[in-house]
């Protein structure tokens, strides 16, 4: 048997290899990849694909782009079709679409971010530091979810606004407006929460004054501060109940009410079709045309991948030019910066707590701000939606965005709140928060004398000086000159940190309340080398104050009609006020954003 | 549409994929000088934070003062002080390259007792030792500052380390070499590290008086130019005899000398008894009691004055080298420097002048003070 069976083997080979030849293997291997193409993409074949990419017909019957939309998770949540007229750019602005769209780049951006930093005083700031310096495009990350984070508050705004004013939120729509105030609000959350993650003083001090206002709440402030707060005070609790409130309770929150209101928008009441379409005079040809259908598969998947790439592009494009997230120091509870500002979309909420009472301007009535907010489409009993058909509803509505921008305006710092002039310019000149004009300057222009010695800088001073011959070594003295006279050495012409000079002298020369002194100068620098690549700079302003009347806030003046200078306390010795602020400055310093 | 919308897409695409590449070729660069940039902002915030927490007792630059120096500069090119970080972690025989540990744990911990109390007093003087000579600064001992700024001032510190040799026996040399400079001046032996030169002996009341000058650390609080000390802490000392004669006769003094060597007397072995009414709010500390004796006391007052006390006798010629140099304006309480006394009229004792050393001498000339040409060795 063995014998007969080995005879045969060569031939019995040589028949199977016939037979291996002559298969086709083209249609076996097209059929294996058609099984799997389909499998994956929800019953399309490879063919379906291609044509879908092209804009053609569907290649087969019957049309097997609806059935996927039944067999595929991701696919059945998205509407079959859309109105020609709900897909007008101009009436939506994809404001919607981009929403989600952010909310899916913070996800990933943040997901990454997430192996880099954890939420601990001791650890945060210094991770922040590894992040930017240590990790491969770790800025480039942390900028792009920075970007991310702006955009979609932004968006989110912008897409409320644009539903309030086309009307899109009456009749069925109600209940998904109500959950978009819903969303309007886990996004601010989201952002406020982030905001505090990177435990620098931009983010310590804003989320201090925004936690304060839960301390205002009537009956149960204290309560809820401690909860936000986990401590009288943020520190280790704060950061930790932030941390977590930002990548999980948030977010899931998003999720789940983002799930809610597209299920709506996709099922229920689709995008609502602009209304000069539903009430206007639009010829009824032209309204057949724009109520037809434009499907999902494949005309607006693609215009939607269009999106994808292009915003992404714009996205990478500006974290790589001009889009830099700030990190200033590290969270200090002892010192707070001057000008501190909540982030810009809590401006308005800063505004209002100029104007008044924190339990009522920061609670109470922000409360019944929103409280309106979601009630709206029960307030609004006016069925119609175009804009001439509802003048108090648009009226109104202009009438908030308006009255928002105001107090945004008064949020900022530069509103409302006044600066001892001394300490102002000294904060422009070399600001707590961002590096400022002096440490971007270049390090070899701010000039010296040899180790050991300094030189001075006199920024204003009085004439006398300018002949005196103590002051007289031109290495170790140095008088700026005003703004449109020339330096005597022309050395110095081109000197960008002596024209920062000129602007310290211009400006502290035109306060009014800085009584430049008679035996010393207003403003001067000193400038001499800590260590061979380390300068130290001292930036110093001594002047006078007159006399005031504490009642009417006039000057006194004296028998001859000069006004009087205050004095020291108990002595006739006039008082000079002094404002000093010292700057140390290494060779590497790198000052560029 | 479609067609157009693709086309688009795609470009968009590939214009994000060139455009990752390109950041990416640059990121090493960016990450070295951004880590670069990080360490050196440390040092600027250092500098910044010593200002604030070290320089009341560190000095200015950290050139000394009550404490001892920081910076390697004085300890080198004749400096008074004494030496800094780099001869310490010599001294102890630690290894330089310990010297961020050394430093960031003396800021963290503090010091208990000075290790040099003949020199540096620190925080403790005469009525209040219980303190430690140097505070805690770390808040998990007590103090103000959080890890991270230690860590900053620590770097600030160990960059003085820039000015010095690390080779310590290459430092030595170029020691060598400054001392043998006539042109440098080292102002006594006593501040040559290592040196091990015998005190001088009671004998010579101004040689003595210099030496307890040093080691009673008296140059770490008063500016007396002799002794090349110039801390502005306290009251300065140059041309001593003609302020203490007005002190005395200010209506303001309170104290029980009646004369101005009673005054000096006064002043070292009862500081508290009448503080200056300009550095009554300095804030700094008062003078300590250093606990002297008769012949100490008057060993000081030969040094601070130029003239021996009763019973002691002139061995040479004086030299007479003087300069007038100027002063500058800073100091607050340096305007009252001439009275119209002369310079030998003094009490009871002869006019000597010392073998080596300076011989104070008030002229009042109108505007400037005069300082002395110190010759050593």
């Amino acid at each position: 048997m063995i014998g007969s069976q080995l005879r045969d083997l060569r031939s019995t080979v040589n028949g199977e290899l016939t037979k291996l030849r002559r298969y086709d293997w083209r249609a076996w291997f097209a059929a294996v990849t058609d099984y799997v193409v389909r499998g994956i993409m929800a019953g399309l074949s490879a063919g379906e694909l291609r044509a879908i990419l092209r804009g053609d017909a569907p290649t087969e019957k019957p049309n097997p782009r609806y059935k996927a939309q039944v067999k595929s998770f991701i696919l059945h949540i998205r509407p079959k079709y859309y109105q020609r007229g709900s897909t007008w750019f101009t009436h939506t602005w994809r404001l919607g679409w981009f929403s989600t769209y952010f909310f899916i780049v913070e996800t990933i951006t943040g997901v990454i971010l997430m192996l880099f930093y954890a939420p601990t005083p001791e650890r945060a700031y210094g991770d922040m530091l590894l992040l930017l310096s240590n990790v491969p495009f770790g800025e480039f990350m942390r900028d792009m979810h920075r970007l991310g984070a702006e955009g979609m508050v932004a968006v989110v705004l912008l897409h409320m606004v644009r539903v309030y004013f086309t009307g899109s939120y009456k009749g069925e729509r109600a209940f998904t407006w109500f959950t978009g105030v819903i969303l309007l609000l886990v996004t601010l959350l989201l952002s406020f929460s982030g905001y505090l993650l990177p435990w620098d003083q931009l983010a310590y001090w804003a989320v201090t004054i925004g936690t304060s206002m839960a301390e205002a709440a009537p009956a149960i402030g204290t309560e809820v501060n401690l909860l936000l707060r986990g401590a009288v005070d943020i520190w280790a609790g704060g950061l930790m109940r932030f941390y977590l409130l930002h990548v999980l309770l948030m977010p899931l929150l998003a999720i789940i009410f983002i799930s809610v209101h597209y299920y709506k928008v996709a099922r229920e009441h689709s995008i609502s079709l602009p209304a000069p379409i539903i009430e206007g005079d639009m010829p009824a040809a032209e309204k057949k045309y724009q109520e037809e259908r434009i499907d999902l598969i494949p005309n607006l998947i693609i215009h939607e991948l269009m999106l994808v790439a292009v915003a992404t592009f714009l996205m990478i494009w500006a974290c790589v030019t001009f889009y830099h997230a700030p990190l200033e120091q590290h969270a200090d509870p002892q010192i707070t910066p001057l000008h501190t500002m909540a982030p810009w979309y809590f401006l308005w909420l800063q505004g209002m707590l100029k104007l008044g009472d924190k339990a009522w301007t920061g609670i109470i009535i922000p409360t019944i701000i929103f409280a309106i907010l979601f009630v709206v489409p029960w307030l609004d009993r006016n069925p119609l939606r175009m804009a001439r058909n509802r003048p108090i509803g648009i009226t109104m509505g202009i009438l908030a965005v308006i009255l928002t921008l105001v107090l945004t305006y008064m949020g900022l710092p530069q509103y409302g709140i006044v600066t001892p002039p001394a300490q102002d310019i000294l904060s422009e000149l070399v600001p707590m928060t961002h590096p400022g004009p002096v440490r971007a300057a270049d390090w070899d222009e701010i000039e010296t004398t040899e180790a050991g010695e300094k030189r001075t800088y006199f920024v204003s001073y009085p004439e006398w000086m300018l002949e005196d011959e103590r002051y007289a070594d031109k290495d170790k003295y140095v008088f700026i000159p005003a703004l449109g006279e020339e330096f005597e050495d022309e050395h110095f012409a081109h000197n960008h940190f002596l024209e920062i000079m000129r602007e310290f002298k211009a400006d502290v020369e035109s306060q009014a309340t800085l009584i430049p002194p008679s035996d010393r100068p207003l403003a001067q620098v000193t400038v001499e080398y800590s260590q061979p690549e380390l300068k130290r700079l001292e930036f110093k302003i001594q002047w006078l104050e007159f006399e005031t009347d504490p009642r009417t806030s006039e000057v006194i003046i004296d028998e001859e009609g000069n006004p009087v200078f205050k004095t020291k306390l108990d002595s006739d010795e006039i008082a000079v006020n002094e404002q000093v602020q010292v700057v140390a400055l290494h060779a590497d310093s790198e000052y560029e954003h | 549409m479609i067609r157009i919308e693709i086309t688009l897409g795609l470009l968009a695409t590939i214009a994000t994929v060139f455009l990752i590449a390109l950041y990416g070729t640059r990121e090493d660069e960016r990450m070295s000088t951004r880590a670069r940039a990080y360490d050196v902002r440390s040092v600027e915030r250092g500098a910044e934070m010593y200002e604030q927490y070290c320089a009341s007792c560190h000095g200015p630059n950290a050139v000394g003062g009550m404490c001892p120096p920081l910076n390697e500069y004085s300890g080198l090119v004749g400096g008074t002080r004494g030496p800094g970080i780099a001869w310490r972690m010599e001294e102890l025989g630690l290894d330089r390259t310990a010297a961020y540990e050394y430093v960031y744990s003396a800021i963290d911990a503090g010091r208990t007792v000075s290790s040099r109390p003949w020199r540096w007093v620190g925080n403790r003087s005469a009525g209040n030792e219980g303190v430690m000579a140097m505070p805690a600064w770390g808040q998990n001992n007590g103090g103000p500052l959080r890890p991270d700024q230690m860590k900053d001032i620590a770097n600030f510190i160990v960059g003085f380390d820039d000015f010095v040799p690390t080779d310590f026996a290459e430092a030595e040399a170029w020691l060598a070499e400054i001392q043998a400079d006539p042109n440098i001046e080292m102002v006594s032996v006593y501040d040559e590290p290592g040196a091990q030169a015998e005190p001088p002996s009671e004998d010579d009341p101004i040689a003595y008086g210099e030496y307890l000058f040093g080691t009673k650390a008296c140059n770490t609080c008063h500016a007396y130019e002799p002794a090349g000390s110039v801390a502005n802490a306290c009251p300065p000392l140059d041309g001593v005899l003609a302020i203490a004669a007005e002190r005395v006769a200010d209506e303001d003094y309170d104290g029980a000398a009646d004369s101005a060597l009673a005054y000096l007397r006064e002043s070292m072995l009862d500081p508290g008894a009448y503080i200056v009414p300009e550095y009554r709010e300095s804030g700094s500390s008062i003078m300590p009691n250093l606990a002297l004796t008769e012949s100490e006391t008057d060993s000081l007052i030969a040094f601070l004055t130029g003239e021996l006390p009763e019973g002691f006798e002139a061995a040479e010629e004086p030299e007479d080298e003087e300069e007038a140099t100027e002063s500058e304006e800073d100091d607050a309480a340096s305007e009252d420097e001439d009275a119209a006394s002369e310079d030998e009229a003094s009490e009871d004792t002869e006019e000597d002048a010392s073998d080596e050393d300076e011989e104070a001498d008030e002229e009042s000339d109108g505007d400037e003070e005069e300082a002395e040409d110190e010759d050593e060795e």
